[in-house]
């Protein structure tokens, strides 16, 4: 076994007693030290070895020790474990260690699962290049002088790097495919509903999901079955449904290419990638035809113009008087007090709180703010059209390559844009998945496949059949 | 067009301090700009849509001791 091994096997293995999970885990551990230098994790799990002897005691015995049996799993800081602190990458939740724990935390351990630690972020995951975090940005592992993605590129950077099998990150608006896709690995975002979201750190509640990151599109659906289903401390969560990533082939299948995501402007690494995958859908008996979705070309800014308003809300309960750090209140008058505190908030989530507080404030509602809900209507309408004809839709799912770091850090609106491919699966709810489909100059590319709500588990198939042809 | 008036007013009702007028003012009025193209979007016509939740779905508040013995807590109704 190396480090390389896909999770399902890692279980296999641990479970039939061909290699204890301390091994596994400590194997990871001397991984995570090789690797301290790519910046991954924000802190480790020190009863990691302890909590994999007990998995190893299960094996001995005789019980059953779980679907995830002595995986490595590494947890995106926003989203809450009790033995370990949850920053959110910001100075704001320095040293905060959440009295609870996130619902998709509890059944990963239930089914054996060794969390590994805590991963980067772009603080309060406001962000797409993991450079947003007060502990410096996380180095892409194909190539450390290049961004990993964010705003989970703590999560892609930490399965790339072979210091987890799985990881777990979140998704608001391309937030584990853009990294999954930026390191060359495969990343999940679940229709919304499938994943519970408590223990989430909320940053805009009515679009984010939790999702899962791996090497292979079967570990992906290993972690889905653990963690999906109905929780009744979130009440966004739908009915248990089953998580498959078997598929019924290719054959007859019908795939939309959506010309506003693939423009002629589209860098010519990335399409060459993208027209390779396409032309492989079309060898396992895919029809794929080009289809139009106006709305898309309004995407990103009504999704930013939602989210900063979720967020500007949120964030609101952090005014260090519920909850927070030591600041002297002698001198102070309450206005004073609160602004005094959040001086802790970084500045890509200070300018996010202004425009946040911005477009739904008075005069300028329906300006921003309700057109913005009228995009995402008219999406939701556009997308649902096209699944009463195709099975998936196709695009890339950046539309640039990694580059380098720093290289947009003073460009918002440029970086936003990187977001046009992934949005749309985040304003309609829809499930879509990253698959790496090759390389431009050496870095990775990722392929997005999209499907219709709920439509989990045939989505999986369909990337794992697209899997198998990427040389 | 945002302006610098409006952006500073707002800063200060959200209880941030503008210490860095490029990193801020600059930034948010382009952020804002962006924004601005959904004007031409053409959906004034569209219906937002929306899941209606009923008094009767949502769940009653009731008293429940917490699971870790920090103290009792009052579950609020779900919205949604």
């Amino acid at each position: 076994m190396d480090l390389d091994t896909p999770a399902h096997e890692i279980a296999g293995m641990v479970s039939a007693g061909m290699v204890s999970a301390e091994e596994v885990i400590e194997r990871t551990l001397e991984r995570m030290r090789q690797t301290e230098h790519l910046n991954i994790f924000i802190s480790t799990n020190p009863c990691a070895i302890s909590e994999a002897r007990r998995i190893d005691d299960m094996v001995r015995t005789g019980s059953d020790p779980g679907r995830l049996a002595g995986v490595p799993v590494s947890i995106k800081d926003n989203i809450c474990t009790r033995t370990m602190p949850t920053t959110c990458a910001s100075r704001m939740l320095e040293g905060y260690v959440s009295p609870y724990e996130a619902t998709v935390v509890e059944r990963l351990r239930r089914e054996g699962a060794i969390i590994v630690g805590k991963t980067n972020l772009d603080e309060f995951a406001m962000g797409l290049t993991t450079e947003f975090s007060v502990y410096g940005p996380t180095l892409n592992p194909r190539n450390p002088r290049y961004v990993p993605g964010g705003s989970s590129g703590g999560s892609a950077a930490s399965v790339a790097a072979g210091a987890a099998a799985i990881s777990m990150g979140s998704d608001t608006g391309g937030s584990v495919r853009n990294p999954a896709s930026f390191c060359g690995v495969a990343g999940f975002k679940p229709t919304y509903g499938m994943v519970s979201r408590y223990g989430l750190v909320s940053y805009a509640n009515s679009i984010e999901q939790v999702g899962p990151l791996a090497r292979t599109i079967p570990d992906l659906a290993l972690a889905m079955r653990v963690i999906a289903g109905p929780d009744p401390r979130d009440g966004t969560t739908a009915g248990a449904r089953p998580v498959s990533d078997t598929g019924d082939g290719m054959d007859g299948k019908r795939i939309g290419i959506v010309e506003q995501m693939a423009p002629d402007s589209l860098h010519r690494g990335v399409r060459a990638v993208f027209e390779r995958a396409v032309s492989g859908l079309e060898s396992l008996g895919a029809i794929c035809e080009a289809v139009s979705l106006e709305m898309v070309d309004y995407s990103v800014a009504a999704y930013y113009t939602i989210t900063s308003t979720e967020a500007g809300s949120n964030l609101a309960r952090y005014d260090n008087i519920r909850y927070g750090y030591g600041l002297d209140r002698e001198g102070y008058e309450f206005h004073r007090y609160v602004t005094a505190s959040r001086d802790r908030f970084g500045p890509e989530v200070k300018r996010r709180i202004i425009a946040g507080g911005f477009v739904p404030s008075a005069g300028y509602t329906g300006r921003y703010f309700l057109k913005a809900l009228k995009v995402k209507s008219r999406l939701a309408r556009e997308v649902n059209r096209l699944f009463g004809t195709y099975d998936y839709l196709v695009s890339p799912t950046v539309p640039v390559p990694p580059f380098r770091l720093g290289e947009m850090l003073d460009d918002p609106v440029g970086l936003f844009q990187l977001d046009i491919n992934t949005v749309t699966a985040n304003l309609t709810g829809k499930p879509a998945v990253s698959v790496p489909c090759g390389t431009h100059d050496g870095l990775p590319v990722g392929v997005q496949l999209m499907a219709d709500s709920f439509r989990d588990g045939p989505l999986l198939g369909a990337a794992r059949a697209l899997e198998g042809i990427v040389p | 067009m945002v302006t610098e008036e409006e952006i500073t007013e707002m800063a200060a009702m959200m209880r941030i301090t503008i210490d860095d007028h490029a990193e801020y003012v600059d930034k948010v009025q382009r952020m804002l700009d962006y924004f601005g193209m959904l004007d031409s979007a053409g959906v004034d016509d569209e219906e937002v849509l929306a899941q209606e939740v009923t008094p009767a779905q949502l769940r009653a508040d009731e008293h429940h001791k917490y699971g870790m013995g920090t103290g009792d807590h009052i579950r609020a109704p779900r919205l949604g």
